[in-house]
């Protein structure tokens, strides 16, 4: 039984347990297994930390469950850590968010849930006290999601209890509006504010942020561990650790909980003169994100931008897979490691367009047709549909895949064929 | 690009062809049918894009006459650089040499024909008849992209090059059927997702699995309880049964012990006893038939065994004598031996006595002295002796020596006599060195002085020439006449004068002096008409100058003159000597020198001669005297060596060497005298002792009563007879105490033997008594039933042992035996048979809810540890990704080609009417205005006739259709010079389908065209080679011979 030492709570959300990752192009039998069990390990990570630190309980803010489709496996772990808190006197607080609604049956998995925790309803704001050493010393508030597309303002269901203890509101809800996630359980800043509580402890926005510092405080905390390499999931991914007195709080500090981190690093190759020149500024590169990593295994998806001598060697055909290659090579599957995924080449040839486009001969008729097409994204689209398979279309389109005709793919596809024109690639 | 020239290695009917210095503008290739025209316009194309091979279409030629296949082509680029292009088509070899020599390659030769390529070179540049004829060459696709949009430059590519090189790219990425990457990829990801589709339908079903296993381990628990029970009761009627056996078993046993009767006398140890008596009795019985066998034996033996005691009494006399019988062989050899030895060694003194000489005995040669220092001291005599001899012949030999060099010496002073004497009579006149020095010193100053005198002649001559110069001039000065004549009198005697040294330097006097005066002569009148006037005050006009230069040669002269007369004089020449003279004087006096030094050197050489002699003679005299004293010495020795031998009574006349020998041969006198004592000695030794060993034998035999005679009898087989009977008594007497003793041990065994059979008997009576038997075999019957007690005994012992094993002992154990006493084993085995069958199928049952129960587990961890979905997933959104990178990467490409090829179209239609147009107004003006212009559309040609009427090209006859296809082609090659690069026109035969009219027309274009780029024209018609001359007088015309089955040879004259 662990004593709680000091009034300080857990504030995780979005752990997505036994979550698919996006976009790693290509994982060796050691990363796939660490990937694998990340979201459980930064789980694992999470119960760890609330016995080590001795927190008074635990809130998760929602999507503890990554979708209706995910084995059990990850239900056992989630139970698993629930018991261990419980067993340690630790009471836990759930609410159900839009990836794991309480429409999708989620339960206990085996029986009834351990003692001490408390998974809110969906009908109405729950509320709970919590007790130390006799002592109410807070109130926990929250709501789960009936459905996975929530349109109710759940925030306005929330009101503060009547005691002296520190009033925490559990809620998985887009606050602010915040164009780049769905808009599940709307609210406005004032519609938390007026709730009375003294810390939102929010989900659903994976990029941990702090909208309100100060009474209330209004706080994201990010996902537990990160996915892609969408900017929102790279870098450290944790939970927050609340430390209040009387109903003020008196810290906020983030914890790492990531078992594999996704970095993106982006390499100007101007003044890089050859491949190994080129391999060694990702290594230092890599040794960089490594070292804020810590024992973690990094993932990193490298773009090189900018001009050099070194676009020809990056063009000729296959030479991305090799630097790739000789990069993973140095990769086990150890404590600190980094997993080169990819190297997007966005580098461009030395070639003076302006010269080329006046110079009036068939380089600067393509130029001036590519600036063309630039403003022209139907007639890209066309020329684009008239070698693609029709049967294709559809099924990039389910994949999510974009069928670009943006300026930027003009610009690349031209710099592409004048290079072509002109041997270098 | 223009060809300068080629040489041919060999190609079709070509070889070790050369051609070169073509010029820029029109060459005339020129030659009857088969002289390999045609052949030659595919040696260009073949060596600038490559020989056709196995795999191509194009015609193929082979090396008819030889040679390497390929060959060179001579080419200047556009900056007048030259270039070499070496192609050969087997092994395939292409060598590019750049301006220089340096080493290029085939980029290098890409970028010289501007990237054009095999096809369109044959469509445009180099072409047939037959080829010019079809248009379709001209609108075939990649010929219209590279004359339109040749934008390369460097190692770039042409737009046709860079589009196939996109879409390979493109296809390898994504193609509507068949293996690409993103094909490949989804193909795997469909995969993917069926085994995610079932991964997750096996998580969706987990509560049903809970539910399952719950039922099946209340199935389990159910079955396995009647399993149990029904097990139970065939364990305890199976335990029954076993009981039974052994129960019975017991009471048996049991039963029949009390059936036995055995009297109370007899027990176990009864048997032993008995059989240990039995078998006793047997055994004493069988020794003592044995033992009484045995002394009926021994007796028989001894009475027949006979002994002879006179050998008993003779035997270690016998075996004495037998013992000694080789020693006493031997010694009767070894007597006949000494008397050998004695003999020679008797012979021996008597031959060494005899070389003593007379005089000498035995008792002479014992006592004779040959002691150590004896023989010390005639070996010092002999030595003294021998030095004395050698002293004498040594001196002998040095004096002849002397002698022979005495002799030599005299020779040799003789001869050097002799010729001293010779050289005195002719040489009696020579004097001293130093007189020989004086003249020789002498004669070198007169050659001086000779010389001096020459040159001061010289000087003489011109000075005099000098000084009448000026006195002529003088005085035509004063007749207004200035003195050339001085001057040119002057220069003669000058040249005169230096004649005349000439001569002298050459010693031809005689021309010398007369030169020179003839100089002098000249000099003085040149003076005198050149001289001032006489009476100049100032006495230093140049005629004065000149006159006392004339006078101090003058005086100089005079004194040289004098001391050479002085000089002649003490050599005893003529006043004035020539040089020949002074010569010949210093020849005579190096003659003087050489015969002086020869004198000189003889005499020496007698001198040491002499002096040679006389020292050989006192060495002479020398050598004589010491012979003589080495001679008296040796004669006093000989004396004292006499007196010293009489004294030692040695013989007389004997010298030591002699006295040494009869020191030796005393020595081996002495030694045989000791021989022959000892010989004798042995021998009498070994007589007496054959003697005292043949008088024992005597003795031994006369007391064994044996008879023997020694003159008859071999005493060696009498005495071995006797030997052999001595034995065979002796051996007889020991086999005879040997049975004695066998017969009394043989007595004393059969006694015992009876004593022992007659105690066991005994004993056996006792036995059967105690038993209460009168027999044996009844006491065996009664052992045997005791037996069978015993066994029985042990059955139930046994029984009772298994049955406590298996139940125990106790209250229950006992009620279990009471059950089995009064049991019914029938009943219990059909009992059995049905718990059996009943257990079997109540363990089948309880099996399967066991595997059911067990099944339901195992499924329901498998869906709790499942991490399939997460792998999949992964798996899945890895193949995502790459779809989504490939596909990127495909719209990159696709639009790169894409935009090239819009671009093409583009480029082309911008300036494909500047050609349209080029070509329609060489073609006007090759129809004379007949057609005034062209039209290009999308598939076809068309032009305008002089009435504006658009005339199909289809329409147009034979050869007005190939003068508009080559004006098109000269609009397209001046196209593709503009972007690409100038390259030359080859054409072969394209004036023969025009009238001449046409033809002449076409004759100056082509003219016109050869202005602008290279030409080569090919033809077998001398009116085409005419036309053109005449539109281009400059053409240079190459002739070809027709191949006549040998290397093709050329005519290259140029007009």
């Amino acid at each position: 039984m662990v004593t709680c030492m000091s009034l300080r709570f857990l504030h995780a959300a979005d752990l997505h347990l036994d979550t698919p990752f996006e976009g790693i192009s290509r994982a060796n039998r050691e990363l796939a297994e660490r990937l694998r069990d990340a979201s459980l390990a930064a789980f694992d990570n999470l119960v760890d930390c609330a016995l080590a630190r001795q927190v008074c309980f635990v809130v998760l803010a929602g999507d503890i469950y990554d979708g209706e489709e995910r084995g059990v496996r990850a239900q056992l772990r989630f139970r698993r850590g629930l018991e261990r808190l419980s067993e340690a006197g630790i009471p836990s607080f759930v609410v159900h968010g839009n990836h794991d609604p309480v429409a999708a049956g989620w339960s206990a998995v085996r029986g009834e849930w351990p003692d001490r925790v408390t998974v809110f309803g969906h009908t109405d704001v729950g509320s709970v006290d919590v007790e130390v050493g006799g002592e109410m010393v807070a109130t926990v508030h929250g709501i789960s999601y009936a459905t996975r597309e929530e349109p109710a303002n759940l925030a306005l269901r929330f009101r503060a209890g009547a005691g002296n203890g520190f009033q925490v509101g559990i809620l998985h809800c887009n606050a602010g509006s915040n164009g780049d996630h769905a808009p599940y359980a709307p609210c406005t800043l004032d519609d938390l504010l007026a709730a009375g509580m003294d810390y939102w402890a929010l989900g659903h926005i994976h990029a941990r942020q702090t909208l309100r510092r100060g009474q209330p405080w209004v706080v994201y905390p990010g996902n537990t561990q990160g996915r892609s390499f969408k900017p929102s999931e790279c870098g450290a991914k944790g939970a927050y650790l609340v430390e209040f007195d009387g109903r003020e709080v008196a810290g906020l500090e983030f914890v790492p909980l990531d078992s594999v981190r996704f970095e993106h690093v982006v390499l100007d190759v101007t003044g890089i003169d050859d491949l190994p020149g080129l391999e060694q500024r990702l290594v230092e590169e890599a040794a960089t994100v490594a070292g804020e990593a810590g024992d973690r295994a990094v993932v990193v998806e490298a773009t090189l931008e900018g001009t050099g001598v070194v676009h020809g060697d990056l063009a000729r055909a296959g030479a991305v897979d090799e630097l790739l290659h000789v990069l993973r090579d140095q990769f086990e599957g150890g404590a600190g490691e980094v997993w080169w995924d990819r190297i997007q080449d966005r580098t461009r040839p030395v070639l003076d367009i302006e010269t080329i486009r006046s110079r009036g001969d068939f380089s600067g008729e393509l130029l001036a047709l590519a600036g063309e097409l630039e403003v022209d994204p139907v007639r890209v689209e066309q020329l684009l549909a008239s070698r693609m398979p029709a049967t294709l279309v559809p099924e990039l389109s389910r994949l999510g895949i974009p069928n670009l005709s943006d300026p930027e793919l003009v610009r690349r596809a031209s710099l592409r064929a004048l290079e072509c024109l002109s041997g270098e690639r | 690009m223009r060809i300068t020239g080629w040489h041919i290695d060999g190609f079709g009917m070509f070889a070790a062809h050369r051609v070169t210095d073509l010029p820029p503008g029109l060459t005339l290739i020129y030659g009857p049918n088969e002289a390999g025209k045609s052949t030659l316009l595919h040696f260009i194309r073949g060596v600038l894009f490559g020989f056709p091979d196995g795999r191509s279409k194009g015609k193929r030629y082979p090396a008819l006459a030889g040679g390497r296949p390929g060959g060179r082509l001579f080419v200047e680029d556009d900056r007048g650089k030259s270039w070499t292009v070496e192609r050969y088509s087997s092994p395939s070899e292409l060598v590019v040499t750049g301006p220089g020599g340096t080493t290029a390659g085939p980029d290098d030769l890409g970028l010289l024909v501007g990237h054009v390529d095999r096809e369109l070179f044959g469509n445009i540049f180099a072409f047939t008849l037959s080829e010019l004829d079809s248009f379709e060459a001209l609108e075939d696709r990649s010929v219209r992209e590279k004359i339109f949009a040749s934008t390369v430059s460097g190692a770039g590519r042409s737009p046709g090059e860079a589009m196939k090189e996109l879409r390979e790219a493109r296809e390898k990425l994504l193609r509507p059927r068949g293996a690409s990457e993103i094909n490949d990829a989804r193909g795997e990801l469909k995969e993917l997702r069926a085994r995610l589709r079932e991964a997750r339908r096996a998580a969706g079903g987990y509560g049903e699995v809970l539910r399952a296993e719950q039922q099946a381990a209340t199935l389990f628990a159910a079955a396995d309880g009647r399993w149990e029970e029904a097990h139970g009761k065939l364990r305890r009627v199976r335990l029954l049964i076993d009981l039974w056996e052994d129960w019975a078993e017991i009471a048996g046993a049991r039963s029949q012990v009390a059936d036995l009767d055995v009297p109370a006398g007899v027990t176990e140890d009864c048997e032993g006893t008995l059989n240990e008596l039995v078998t006793g009795i047997s055994a004493a019985t069988a020794t003592f038939e044995e033992n009484r066998k045995e002394l009926e034996r021994l007796s028989d033996r001894h009475g027949r065994v006979v002994v002879d005691d006179r050998m008993a009494s003779v035997a270690a006399e016998v075996f004495r004598a037998h013992g000694d019988l080789s020693g006493y062989e031997l010694q009767l050899e070894q007597v006949a031996e000494a008397r050998r030895a004695a003999l020679a060694a008797r012979s021996a003194v008597d031959q060494l006595l005899i070389e003593l000489g007379p005089g000498w005995d035995m008792s002479r040669v014992a006592d004779f002295d040959r002691s150590i220092p004896a023989r010390e001291a005639v070996r010092e005599w002999a030595g003294r002796m021998g030095d004395a001899a050698r002293d004498v012949e040594e001196s002998r030999r040095e004096l002849d020596q002397i002698g022979r060099e005495w002799s030599g010496a005299t020779a040799a002073l003789d001869a050097r006599e002799r010729e001293l004497a010779e050289f005195t009579e002719e040489e009696g006149d020579i004097r001293g060195s130093d007189e020989l020095d004086n003249r020789d010193r002498l004669a070198r100053q007169l050659r001086a002085r000779l010389a001096d005198l020459a040159a001061v002649e010289a000087k003489v001559q011109a000075t005099q020439a000098t000084w009448e110069d000026r006195q002529a001039a003088e005085a035509a000065g004063r007749r207004s006449a200035p003195g050339g004549v001085p001057r040119m009198l002057v220069a003669i005697a000058a040249l005169l004068a230096l004649v005349a040294v000439a001569e002298v330097a050459l010693h031809t006097w005689a021309a010398a002096v007369v030169l020179g005066v003839a100089a002098a002569v000249l000099a003085v009148a040149a003076a005198r008409l050149s001289a001032g006037p006489p009476g100049d005050p100032a006495g230093d006009s140049p005629v004065e100058r000149a006159r006392r230069a004339y006078q101090e040669h003058l005086d100089r002269r005079g004194t040289i003159k004098s001391e050479i007369a002085s000089l002649a004089g003490s050599l005893g020449l003529r006043e004035v000597p020539t040089a020949d003279d002074v010569e010949e004087v210093l020849a005579r006096g190096e003659e003087a020198r050489r015969v002086g030094r020869t004198m000189l050197s003889l005499k020496k050489e007698a001198d040491g001669a002499r002096e040679l002699v006389s020292d050989i003679g006192r060495r002479r005299e020398e050598a004589a005297e010491r012979l003589a004293r080495a001679a008296g010495e040796q004669d006093r020795l000989a004396a004292d060596w006499d007196r010293w031998r009489a004294g030692h009574g040695l013989p007389e006349g004997g010298s030591p060497e002699v006295v040494e020998d009869v020191f030796d041969a005393v020595g081996r006198a002495r030694d045989a005298l000791e021989v022959l004592r000892r010989s004798e000695g042995k021998q009498e030794d070994l007589e007496r002792q054959v003697g005292e060993y043949l008088s024992a034998v005597e003795r031994v035999f006369s007391g064994a009563g044996v008879a023997f005679d020694p003159s008859t009898d071999s005493l060696r087989g009498v005495l071995t007879s006797l030997r052999e009977r001595v034995d065979a008594d002796a051996k007889a007497r020991l086999d005879r105490e040997r049975l004695a003793v066998a017969i009394s041990g043989a007595e004393k065994d059969l006694a015992e033997a009876s004593a022992r059979r007659d105690e066991l008997v005994e004993a056996l009576s006792t036995l059967l008594a105690t038993a209460g038997v009168t027999t044996e075999a009844a006491l065996r019957d009664a052992l045997k039933r005791l037996r069978r007690q015993e066994e029985l005994a042990t059955l139930e012992r046994n029984a009772m042992v298994r049955i406590e094993k298996r139940i125990g002992t106790g209250p229950e154990a006992e009620r279990l035996l009471d059950e089995v006493r009064m049991g019914d084993r029938t009943g219990w085995e059909a009992e059995r048979d049905r718990l059996v069958i009943e257990t079997e199928l109540l363990k089948a049952e309880r099996d399967d809810a066991l595997e059911a129960r067990n099944s339901t587990a195992r499924e329901r961890r498998s869906v709790e540890e499942s991490s399939d979905i997460s792998s999949l997933e992964i798996e899945a959104q890895a193949l995502h990704a790459r779809i989504g990178e490939a596909f990127a990467r495909w719209q990159e490409i696709a639009l790169a080609e894409a935009l090239v090829e819009e671009t093409v179209g583009r480029f082309e239609a911008k300036h494909q009417p500047a050609v349209v147009a080029r070509a329609g107004e060489l073609f006007s003006a090759a129809t004379a205005g007949a057609y005034t212009s062209l039209r290009a559309g999308e598939q076809e040609l068309a032009v305008c006739n002089a009435s504006s009427t658009m005339v199909d090209v289809a329409d147009l006859s034979t050869g007005a259709a190939q003068q508009l296809y080559l004006c098109v082609r000269v609009g397209l090659a001046e196209e593709f010079a503009r972007r690409g690069a100038s390259l030359p026109f080859v054409m072969d035969e394209v004036l023969v389908s025009f009238d001449p009219e046409r033809a002449g027309a076409i004759a100056r274009m082509i003219a016109g065209v050869s202005q602008q780029r290279q030409v080569i024209m090919l033809s077998c018609h001398p009116e085409a080679v005419e036309r053109m001359r005449e539109a281009c007088p400059e053409a240079r015309v190459v002739t070809l011979e027709r191949y006549a089955g040998g290397a093709v040879h050329f005519s290259g004259g140029a007009s």
